[in-house]
């Protein structure tokens, strides 16, 4: 038996030994970044210097333009979205902005269930986890959604899990290239979607919680903030924003819903897929938000 | 179907009671019986909602409104198995293969061993209760034994199965807008899924009893490198198999009566396999494939063929329809998965790895899907060769290596073992 503990600690011995090159390896990596996901990531927590950050889901990231939006108020843009990610990620993003000595003047956030409606969390989570050592703010958010973190966090190899692969590629080799962070989709929608009604799954009140320190976090930094909801194609339901409507109402920043928009969501040739826009919809969708952005916000 | 002369006032013990049977046919009625009672929850837990709804679908086919009320209850994790642990273990003590324990401490611990109580493997008493009779000192080897199968069960669950299930959820959860090709590439994937599942949570099951001092059977034996279905369910869930055969084939007469009743039993063999995977036509389908399959090869005469310069062939034809079979498994319906299958053999076109977003995934699978197949053919083929591999340094390099990669690349949030839902 204490030839089997003794191996067994020294087995892990090693493996933080491991842990601790795996973890500079990673970093290391990671301020390597020539682009993609990783390059993309590190842009926005450590060398965001434009004026305008937009962020949100896949959404955001192929429905918001940002040379249109440049063109139009005369500022640097930039995408912040994030496929699959959500709010409790641009708040950790936020997080590690406001510490820089450049801060946007405007935030545009794109909501969509990733910000409302209950799923797993802990997703959300898997894009903050590398700069978890970095901020301890950062560490309180993933802490705040799962309190296990706080222990898998020591460990970088943790940290890094299911992105040693994509960050030597980025590093090299970027997987995508983005303009500005967009990234343009060029197909057409093909198919007529359901019909059906869309249904609302339960609030997520930890959710709508970051709703609100995003917000508050924005505004403490004299930050502007505004809120839409791209288009959807085909039918959709007026009150699915309605958690976000509501907080925004409650703290006085604007909401701008295009979800059932008739001049977007009856426009098949505009979309790639019932909820993302194509290239040319999102050309079309960013001038009508920026010229809006210019005109009620009064954006200079 | 029971031998009458063989269980002639036997006792029966139950629980620790001792019922007198006085003659055969009351004794089997008692253990049918039995059987029954132990069996009621599964099928109330698990089967009631199915048949509930069939039942309801059936009668509007034919314009009968009728409706029971559904059943909303949460199903015992594992109920599958340690119901058929305990009901295996009664037949067994009916059947005088094993002597009625009289300890309750010890049959309880017997029907819910923690290890095994989830997803398996399913024990008989025969291997389990003198095991749980011993006192157990510690032994390293066992010990060092336990730890290596846990480790390798962590790795096949979590960085090929998981990782695999992400790609086969995304293609099968959009499959009418995706390719026929990409299709079959879900369909593999989805077959190797089920195996690093399964046999992962299978291993890691062992090696916590091994290190406990607990020898338990292993459920998978190279399974994808059999060559015929027959072969295939002696390397598959080979408690199952056992189970199945002991309580179900042998006493309908096995293969110990006519070419068509052996036939017969094979496919309620396999058709009763199907239902306990879950209550969905989809399984019964797949139970059926395999049982319909066994018996042309019976016929046929294949099991007996011996040319080895057709293994090969036979292990690629053999992993081809359980391939197909297991899309049945996977689908919510007949329906859809007869769509998959169409969509594969009718559409050609490209695969779609650009709708998938799955490059990080292919590329963490391109580095462990070689070490899976790899292992699989040296325990199958050259187990004593390559005799570096043993070697203290070069094991405790597997070691670390192995576990590196779970953390690195194992899906480390919510996955589910797929066989925790029987």
């Amino acid at each position: 038996m204490k030839k089997f503990l003794i191996k067994i600690a020294l087995f892990f011995a090693i493996i933080v030994v491991v842990d601790i090159a795996i973890g500079y390896a990673g970093d290391k990596l990671r301020f390597m970044a020539k682009g993609g996901g990783t390059g993309k990531s590190q842009h926005i927590c450590y060398d965001a210097t434009e004026d305008v950050l937009m962020f949100g889901s896949s959404r955001m990231l192929h429905s918001f333009v940002p040379d249109v939006f440049a063109d139009t108020l005369g500022a640097s843009v930039y995408n912040c979205g994030a496929g699959g990610n959500g709010i409790i990620l641009a708040y950790g993003y936020l997080q590690m902005i406001v510490r820089s000595n450049h801060l946007p003047s405007l935030i545009i956030y794109d909501g969509y269930s990733f910000d409302m409606y209950q799923d797993d969390n802990v997703k959300y989570i898997d894009g903050l986890r590398p700069y978890s050592k970095e901020e301890t703010e950062v560490l309180q958010t993933i802490c705040d959604i799962d309190g296990s973190e706080r222990v898998k966090c020591l460990s970088n190899m943790y940290c890094y899990n299911s992105k040693m692969i994509r960050l030597a590629m980025d590093a090299y080799i970027p997987y995508t290239k983005t303009q500005l962070g967009y990234i343009p989709l060029y197909g057409q929608l093909s198919y007529e979607p359901s019909s059906a009604p869309e249904t609302t799954p339960l609030i997520d009140e930890v959710k709508l919680k970051y709703v609100e320190k995003f917000i508050d976090l924005a505004k403490e930094n004299n930050i502007q903030i505004v809120f839409t909801a791209s288009p959807k194609y085909g039918r959709g339901s007026d009150t699915y924003f309605a958690p976000i409507a509501d907080i925004c109402a409650e703290k006085n920043v604007p909401f701008w819903n295009y979800y059932v928009s008739t001049e977007f969501s009856r426009e098949r040739s505009l979309f790639e897929d019932p909820v993302h826009m194509n290239d040319r919809g999102a050309r079309e969708f960013s001038a009508v938000v920026a010229h809006q952005i210019k005109t009620e916000l009064n954006y200079k | 179907m029971l031998d009458a002369q063989a269980f002639k006032s036997k006792e029966l013990n139950v629980n620790g009671s001792r019922f007198k049977v006085q003659g055969s046919r009351k004794g089997r009625r008692l253990v049918w019986l039995f059987a029954l009672l132990g069996l009621l929850p599964l099928l109330v837990f698990k089967y009631y909602n199915f048949l509930n709804n069939s039942l309801t679908d059936g009668l509007a086919a034919i314009g009968l409104q009728f409706a029971l009320p559904g059943l909303n209850w949460a199903v015992p994790v594992g109920i599958s198995f340690f119901t058929f642990q305990a009901v295996g273990y009664m037949l067994d003590v009916y059947h005088g293969r094993v002597k009625a324990e009289k300890n309750l401490l010890d049959y309880v611990l017997f029907v819910s061993f923690f290890p095994q109580v989830v997803s398996g493997p399913i024990s008989t008493a025969n291997e389990l209760m003198p095991q749980i009779k011993a006192t157990h000192k510690f032994d390293y080897e066992q010990g060092r034994a336990g730890l290596r199968a846990l480790l390798w069960g962590m790795f096949l669950k979590l960085v090929v199965a998981d990782r695999l299930g992400l790609i086969v959820d995304t293609v099968y959860g959009n499959y009418t807008h995706l390719s026929g090709s990409t299709c079959l590439m879900a369909s593999v994937f989805y077959t190797l899924q089920i195996y690093g599942d399964f046999a992962g949570y299978s291993l890691m099951a062992l090696g916590i009893a091994k290190t406990l001092g607990f020898d338990l059977i292993n459920n998978f034996r190279q399974p994808y490198l059999a060559i015929s279905i027959t072969d295939f369910w002696k390397r598959w869930h080979i408690s199952l198999t056992r189970w199945l055969t002991q309580q179900v084939y042998i006493p309908m007469g096995g293969s110990r009566c006519s070419k068509i009743r052996t036939y017969w039993n094979i496919f309620v063999t396999f058709l009763v396999s199907g239902i306990w995977h879950g209550a969905n036509w989809t399984f019964i389908v797949w139970g059926m494939i395999h049982g319909v399959v066994q018996i042309i090869e019976k016929h046929l005469g294949y099991n007996k063929l011996k040319h080895e310069w057709a293994r090969p062939i036979r292990i690629v034809i053999t992993f081809v329809i359980v391939n197909f079979a297991w899309i049945f498994f996977r689908m919510p319906a007949i329906g859809d998965a007869a769509s998959v299958i169409g969509k594969i053999i009718t559409d050609f076109g490209h695969l779609n790895l650009a709708h998938l977003d799955a490059k990080n995934d292919l590329a963490i699978l391109a580095l462990a899907l070689p070490i899976m197949v790899f292992k699989d053919f040296r325990t199958e083929y050259f187990p004593a060769k390559m005799q570096i591999l043993d070697k203290t340094v070069m094991r405790w390099l597997a070691y670390i290596v192995v576990f590196v990669m779970i953390i690195l690349f194992g899906v480390l949030d919510s996955g589910q073992f797929l066989y925790v839902s029987f």
